[in-house]
């Protein structure tokens, strides 16, 4: 089920959510409209927990996680910390990294069995990231953009990467993440799709400007609600032609 | 992609007397209007010319701006041209526009004459004529434009409300004769909610109406119904029809009532189908037989019958629909959506745009690298719960924290409480305050309760890497070479520090010496202590120091009693000194200390009361009255 969310008029949502297959993260902001659109789709199945990391709202760009584990940047307060152990369940362990790169979710995109991170990422970074989410970490870029978690959404069902990304390099993405792939954009067009677009196993979330033609994509590729990759091809290419070029 | 024609930005076009009003008004407005006969000629002839000028510049600007913004039929897409042309007339509209342009030149020459004559106006009244003349010359030119101007402004309000039509983007087109029941498909598919009535012609223009098909945004345009004559003869109304026919890349829907319930024969219809047949060539085109509620295929006389199936023929296809029943109307629309986006693939497939979204089609499947299985994590919950969603009513589910945000108060009121979910052994230490600082230690850097042990045990295995001689530097070799280096090395950092140190002393921001102040100023000390720093000896160059420097006298027996005596009473005064003033006035030392001692006798009773004497400094009124009192600019003065 892929559902249209905007945080304070803001249709960037990946930049004030994290979701992953065991809990969620939300900004607080100004009311709790945008929380509760999660929370009316997850709440009964997983935490839907409101934070902030470092005093700032921008919590889906600083924090990296999956189904076990949740990395946050050194900036994170003690008290943020604390919050996130108390509101997470005991399965998801928390780090906090001292790393350069302090944009976690820019820099790092995962699922529960593989992370591409950016090539610049400290070794140590990289152990931290292996041990706690239980992953493959494997350095690459998305079209030539280094921050791959900005320009990548990729759950254990598919992967939507930058538009411009070339045939051969989503190939080589997708049997590294061993998940079918596929280029698109979100919001209207935009090609941040980390940005506009949250996504787990059963849901996703993405900015109130995508189009019923981005959705359906989306909705295809990380099959959610019974809908496969192969509509892309087949149902869809149509319409795809038609409105890209 | 899109190319949206907007033609609701044109600014409203004044009629002629009310240009004539804003133009002269705004001249009133932004040039100077006092003059005198007494002022120099040249002032006076400046005057008159920026007035004239300053009219032509705002005719000028208020003309182009109207030629600018209308559109040029030549540069819109040809579907908005050819409409233009319909509704009207391009030769009329190309002839206003040209009087405009025509009168912005007129009034342009008639300014440039007149600040030619005015150069040579000899007098205030002279000058004063021309002007009048000028502007009112500007003036007649404006009013002859009077019908052009209204004419426009009549157009820009048409434009205004012409419906946005792109004429690129995926279009159905409904037409056919009057009163076959276009309006009601339209009706039906789109939410524009376009007049029906029985009667003929009740649409008497374009409608556009929008509707979303296969994740795509599709336009709908109802036209008004045509009649069988011949294009000459075609008024307004149907016009627009064929135009839109004529220009727009989109499926044709054309209707056929078979009930001949609109009032026009099979026949005639079909001979219209016939006759304006060379405008769907290579357009997607649909025979739609309506209102099947009545009438339908089956009910028709047979060569009637055969009249319409003949129409169905090299790509032609018929569908039929009940606006009135709702059926037919969703296949009818898909089969012409369908048709039409297969024909633009197709046409798209064949530019070399396509490469470029390529990559948006290709769904990259992964190649196995490892035996490693990669299931989806999908909690047993959430499939429970895609099974039963639709039985879930929204009084059975908890209350959402927007709903309780807005029971309390609503944003900006509500407090959300971030610890009501917290997962703790036991529930009552949700709520608990836990220090963040205790004993003067983080409580936040305790959270390991082993967090000391391990301390510990790094800090042994340091230890006892230390005692491995882990962290042993590398045995120094100590030749000679190195120690020069290192000598050489200590000294020029302490020559640096000393520098440094004198630079800090010396950059204060104050008054120097200059180098012959400052060697007049040094005693042979400094010199003597230089000689040592450098290694040499100070003897022999002291000797002869002295033996230059030392002045000479005419007499080494001269009595040093008598040269001070000399210096203090009778040598020229070289410089300006201060003279001891209290001996001033006075014949000698004993007259002096017979002053002093009155002095201090007349004091004497002052000193004793502690009373100001005379030279003690005294205001003797703080504030005067008559400079603090009466009447200012700025309201009173009551300051007191």
């Amino acid at each position: 089920m892929a559902v249209r969310a905007q945080f304070e008029n803001n249709n960037e949502i990946g930049v004030f959510s994290k979701l992953t297959n065991s809990y969620c993260l939300v900004a607080i902001g100004g009311s709790e409209n945008f929380y509760s659109v999660f929370e009316g789709e997850l709440g009964d199945v997983v935490p839907v927990v409101h934070t902030s990391i470092a005093g700032t709202r921008i919590i889906g760009r600083l924090t990296a996680g999956n189904r076990r584990g949740l990395l946050v940047p050194n900036s994170t307060t003690d008290q943020e910390l604390q919050h996130l152990r108390n509101s997470l369940p005991d399965s998801v362990a928390i780090q906090r990294i001292e790393e350069r790169l302090s944009a976690l979710g820019n820099v790092i995109a995962c699922n529960d069995y593989v992370a591409l991170v950016h090539p610049d990422l400290d070794r140590e970074t990289e152990e931290i990231i292996a041990d706690v989410l239980g992953v493959e970490v494997f350095r690459q870029t998305i079209a030539d953009n280094v921050l791959v978690g900005s320009y990548c959404a990729i759950s254990n069902q598919g992967g939507l990467v930058h538009p411009r990304t070339s045939l051969q390099d989503q190939d080589e993405l997708s049997s590294l993440l061993q998940v079918p792939l596929v280029a698109g954009t979100v919001n209207r067009g935009s090609d941040v799709i980390g940005g506009g677009l949250v996504v787990n196993d059963w849901t996703a979330f993405a900015g109130l400007d995508t189009t019923s033609t981005e959705l359906s994509v989306v909705e295809s590729i990380f099959k959610l609600q019974d809908s496969q990759p192969s509509a892309i091809v087949n149902d869809m290419r149509d319409s795809l032609i038609d409105n890209y070029s | 992609m899109t190319s949206i024609y907007n033609f609701k930005r044109i600014a409203p076009v004044p009629d002629s007397t009310d240009f004539l009003d804003i133009v002269l008004s705004k001249t009133q407005r932004k040039t100077p209007t006092v003059i005198h006969p007494g002022y120099k000629i040249t002032r006076i002839r400046q005057f008159y010319m920026r007035k004239v000028k300053f009219t032509q510049e705002t005719f000028d600007e208020k003309l182009r701006q109207i030629l600018e913004e209308f559109p040029v039929l030549d540069n819109v897409h040809p579907f908005y041209a050819d409409l233009m042309n319909v509704l009207y007339d391009k030769d009329h509209y190309k002839l206003a526009l040209g009087q405009i342009n025509t009168a912005k030149h007129l009034i342009d020459a008639v300014g440039k004459d007149y600040l030619r004559l005015l150069k040579f106006g000899d007098s205030l009244y002279r000058c004063k004529q021309l002007k009048r003349a000028a502007l009112g010359r500007m003036a007649t030119i404006m009013k002859r434009q009077k019908d052009s101007l209204s004419y426009l402004e009549q157009v820009r309000q048409h434009l205004a409300r012409l419906p946005s039509i792109d004429p690129n983007t995926r279009t159905l087109i409904v037409c056919g004769y009057p009163n076959v029941g276009k309006s009601s498909f339209m009706n039906k598919v789109t939410r524009a909610d376009v007049d029906v009535q029985p009667y003929a012609f009740t649409t008497k223009s374009l409608f556009v109406g929008h509707m979303d098909y296969k994740y795509l945004r599709w336009q709908v345009i109802d036209t008004p119904g045509i009649l069988d004559h011949p294009l000459e003869e075609r008024n307004t109304i149907e016009m627009q029809s064929i135009t839109a026919l004529a220009h727009l890349r989109a499926a044709v829907l054309f209707f056929v009532d078979l009930s001949e319930q609109c009032g026009y024969s099979i026949q005639d219809q079909m001979s219209l189908f016939a006759s304006i047949k060379p405008l769907f060539a290579n357009k997607p085109t649909l025979l739609v037989v309506s209102k099947t509620d009545v009438c339908t295929l089956d009910d028709v006389r047979p060569e009637e019958r055969r009249l319409v199936e003949a129409a169905c023929d090299q790509g032609v296809e018929m569908s039929q629909l009940s606006s009135y029943l709702d059926t037919g109307v969703m296949e009818t629309r898909d089969l012409a959506c369908d048709k039409l986006l297969l024909q633009r693939v197709e046409m798209k497939l064949k530019g070399n745009k396509v490469n470029s979204v390529l990559n948006k089609l290709n769904v990259a499947q992964p190649g196995r690298r490892d035996t490693v299985d990669r299931p989806a994590c999908i909690p047993t919950a959430v499939l429970e719960h895609r099974n039963t969603r639709m039985e879930t009513d929204a009084a059975e589910r908890p209350m959402l924290e927007r709903e309780l945000e807005a029971i309390h108060g609503g944003p900006g009121v509500y407090n959300v409480d971030l610890k009501k979910r917290y997962m703790l052994a036991s529930d009552e230490w949700r709520h608990d305050i836990i220090p963040e600082i205790m004993n003067g230690k983080n409580v936040a850097d305790f959270i390991d309760p082993d967090i000391e042990e391990k301390l510990a045990e790094l800090e042994r295995e340091e230890e006892r890497l230390a005692a491995e001689g882990l962290y042993d530097s590398p045995d120094d070799s100590d030749d000679e070479e190195e120690r020069r280096i290192r000598d050489v090395a200590r000294r020029i950092r302490q020559r640096k520090q000393i520098i440094a140190s004198e630079a800090r002393v010396k950059d204060v921001n104050r008054a120097t010496l200059t180098n012959k102040q400052k060697a007049a100023a040094s005693a042979p000390e400094d010199f003597v202590n230089h000689l040592q720093q450098l290694g040499l000896d100070p003897e022999t160059a002291m000797s002869t120091a002295q033996r230059i420097g030392r002045k000479r006298g005419r007499s080494e027996s001269r009595d040093p009693a008598v040269l001070m005596a000399r210096s203090s009473s009778v040598a020229a005064r070289a410089v300006s000194t201060q003279r001891d003033r209290s001996t001033m006035g006075l014949k000698n030392a004993r007259q002096k200390s017979v002053s002093d001692k009155k002095k201090l006798v007349s004091q004497r009773q002052m000193n004793l009361m502690a009373r100001a004497g005379e030279s003690d400094r005294k205001i003797g009124m703080k504030m005067p009255k008559h400079l603090v009192t009466g009447k200012r600019s700025i309201g009173t003065n009551d300051r007191r």
